[in-house]
């Protein structure tokens, strides 16, 4: 078996795919490509503003969300999960080098991919030491600089996503120093010695039509999915901003939560 | 060929195996010499047994790192404010007024600052509402908050890395370079190690020589453990739960529910209006009372026992002690005997303990 690894040949020709060894780790990725709507991610662009499909014209400042919990799993029904303590990305639109999940998995062929949004509950009760990097809970800034962890109530933001419209109100309920400004941290793990709100989202990617991802060590198989930001307004429970300008850990969170899934698309594998 | 000698299969396999075990991100503190002093605390002999912090046990030096930046200005974002400066020592760790405004903002904030002893069996959730895991998490909220401390964490991390004796003692207790994490747990030790428990009452509960209660002390005991101690529980004489004890009727939403208590946490309707039961240790010098110090004095509160209570669906139901009506009936005598007996409840050895005052 190891054999049959070693002389594998250098070439990119289809060779076998290669037998599913869970020690034979190859590299990985999954690139995050954030869009809206139809158009690239640009920041205040004010100008050329993205409108909803409620007919709200609005301009994106911040958009960045945990992803964790990498699994892929092979036609014939193999899975591999990503060790966990490398399995946990903060994808900040602001900076593009965050979009890719980097992650080691067994050579093979791949046609399905599944992963988190947001933080699992069991890890988000961890000591302070088994959070660490992005999970650190001082990573991202401070709570007005992209920071994502409450510190009033122990737990992560999923999803950040913040920008501005004209039909943000100037009073209590919108945005009373009138940048007209609109915020939505979604987050909720479950809960610790109670339950309660739960929004993490697993996510089931099938890489059959777009392109399955065939890992080999001799190269970076790169999953491309695009997300899409309009989903976030335009999804299952579609909503105004004027109506809902600012939603952080509330009951409402969880029908913004339930759009944020219908945000991924495959788009392409290169292999 | 090569490849097919067994010989060379394992060795192979072994490399394979070493270099994908070594690539670990987990750090694991491993044994250093000298390693921290572990410690076993002096628990009083009438309090549950102490379970210390499987991620973060208690060491003499982490304690002691604990205790410097809690008293250390340097931790606020305009390196003025200390924790020490809304939790004074001499007043139970708190700090006398019912919201204060002397956080980096100048806002008054809308809650009260809670006392600070006996944290070690508090596992049910910090703040008045629970939103804090523990200790390990708590101090976050305080730390970034723009009207408490408003400190940015990289920055802090920064700032201590800066100062020799932090990074000796930061390496010491933790092995390695300065993070807020670690701080986080260096004043979560500090605090854990804060225990009140050696009060008159305490002394009297133990059967030391001696130790004696007055007639009237005994009497407003019996009194508080038929009319309080249901909530007020045990010897740590708070049951760590939440309850809403009627002082509202309605609850409001604003400020993202933070006038609901527990159910801005919980989003469970019969949270709402439930606040942490407090412990009456040290009551009688922990003034003002209630989550958002309403009331000035313990008169207030025993008046609003015995007549001010408020119904809401979520009152809680303990508080029908009046022949199945709202209130706990307690005579003008009964309120001097309960006075006399929470002064019994006063811990000087623990107030004025130099193991928890502001380091020289």
């Amino acid at each position: 078996m190891l054999t049959a690894v070693l002389i594998t040949s250098c070439s990119k020709e289809d060779a076998p795919t290669p037998e599913f060894v869970e020690t034979n780790l190859a590299p990985f990725s999954v690139e995050f490509d954030n869009i809206v709507g139809e158009r690239t991610l640009a920041f205040n662009n004010s100008t050329t503003p993205y409108v909803n499909a409620a007919g709200e014209p609005f301009t994106v400042s911040m958009l960045q969300y945990f992803i964790s919990n990498i699994k892929v799993a092979t036609a014939d029904g193999k899975e591999y999960a990503v060790k966990q303590d490398s399995s946990y990305f903060l994808i900040k639109s602001a900076d593009k080098a965050t979009r890719f999940a980097k992650v080691k998995v067994p050579e093979g062929d791949y046609t399905r991919l599944t992963f988190t949004l947001g933080v699992d509950s069991l890890r988000s009760t961890m000591g302070v030491d088994k959070r660490t990097g992005v999970l650190d809970p001082a990573a991202g800034g401070d709570h007005d600089t992209g920071g994502m962890y409450w510190g009033w109530n122990s737990g992560y933001i999923f999803f950040r996503f913040e920008g501005n419209s004209n039909v943000v109100s100037d009073d209590v309920n919108g945005d009373p120093t009138g940048k007209k400004q609109f915020k939505y941290h979604i987050g909720g793990f479950g809960g610790y010695s109670a339950p309660t709100i739960n929004n993490i989202k697993v996510i089931t990617i099938d890489l059959t039509t777009a392109g399955i991802a065939k890992v080999r060590k001799d190269r970076q198989s790169n999953v491309h999915l695009f997300v899409d930001a309009m989903k976030v307004f335009n999804g299952t429970n579609s909503f105004k901003i004027a109506e809902h300008p600012n939603v952080m850990f509330s009951d409402y969170s969880v029908n913004i939560a339930k759009n944020l899934a219908q945000m991924f698309k495959h788009d392409h594998t290169e292999n | 060929m090569r490849e097919n000698d067994p010989r060379f299969y394992f060795p192979a396999l072994m490399l394979l195996l070493f270099l994908f075990s070594s690539c670990k991100k987990d750090e694991v503190i491993t044994e250093r010499s000298p390693a921290p002093t572990p410690v076993k605390l002096e628990v009083p002999g009438n309090f549950p047994p102490f379970t210390d912090d499987v991620d973060n046990p208690l060491t003499r030096e982490g304690i002691e790192l604990g205790r410097i930046l809690f008293y250390d200005a340097r931790l606020s974002g305009n390196n003025k404010i200390s924790c020490a400066s809304c939790h004074r020592q001499d007043i139970g760790f708190s700090d006398g007024v019912a919201l204060t405004a002397i956080g980096v903002s100048g806002k008054h904030l809308e809650r009260h600052t809670p006392i600070l002893f006996n944290l070690a069996w508090a596992k049910n959730g910090l703040f008045w509402d629970g939103g804090s895991t523990n200790l390990e998490s708590q101090a976050l909220g305080p730390l970034t908050s723009a009207d408490e401390m408003n400190q940015n964490l990289t920055e802090l991390e920064a700032e201590l890395k800066a100062i020799p004796d932090y990074v000796k003692r930061f390496n010491f207790v933790f092995g390695r370079e300065i993070r807020t994490a670690d701080v986080i747990r260096a004043l979560a030790q500090f605090q854990r190690a804060l225990i009140s428990g050696g009060s008159r009452y305490d002394h009297y509960k133990r059967g030391e020589t001696g130790a004696t209660l007055s007639d009237l002390e005994l009497q407003g005991l019996s009194l508080v453990n038929a009319k309080c101690r249901s909530c007020h529980t045990g010897e740590l004489f708070t049951d760590d739960d939440f309850h809403n004890n009627g002082i509202d009727s309605s609850y409001p939403d604003d400020l993202e529910g933070l006038f609901q208590g527990r159910f801005r946490i919980s989003f469970n309707p019969a949270d709402m209006g439930k606040f942490k039961t407090p412990s009456l240790r040290n009551v009688l010098i922990t003034a003002p009372y209630m989550h958002d110090g309403r009331f000035k004095t313990i008169d207030e509160v025993l008046d609003h026992y015995s007549v001010g209570l408020k119904s809401s669906p979520t009152v809680d139901m303990l508080l029908y002690q009046n022949g199945g009506k709202l209130g706990i009936p307690i005579t003008a005598s009964e309120k001097e005997a309960i006075k006399v007996f929470l002064a019994t409840l006063t811990d000087q050895n623990f107030l004025y303990d130099g193991k928890f005052a502001r380091p020289n």
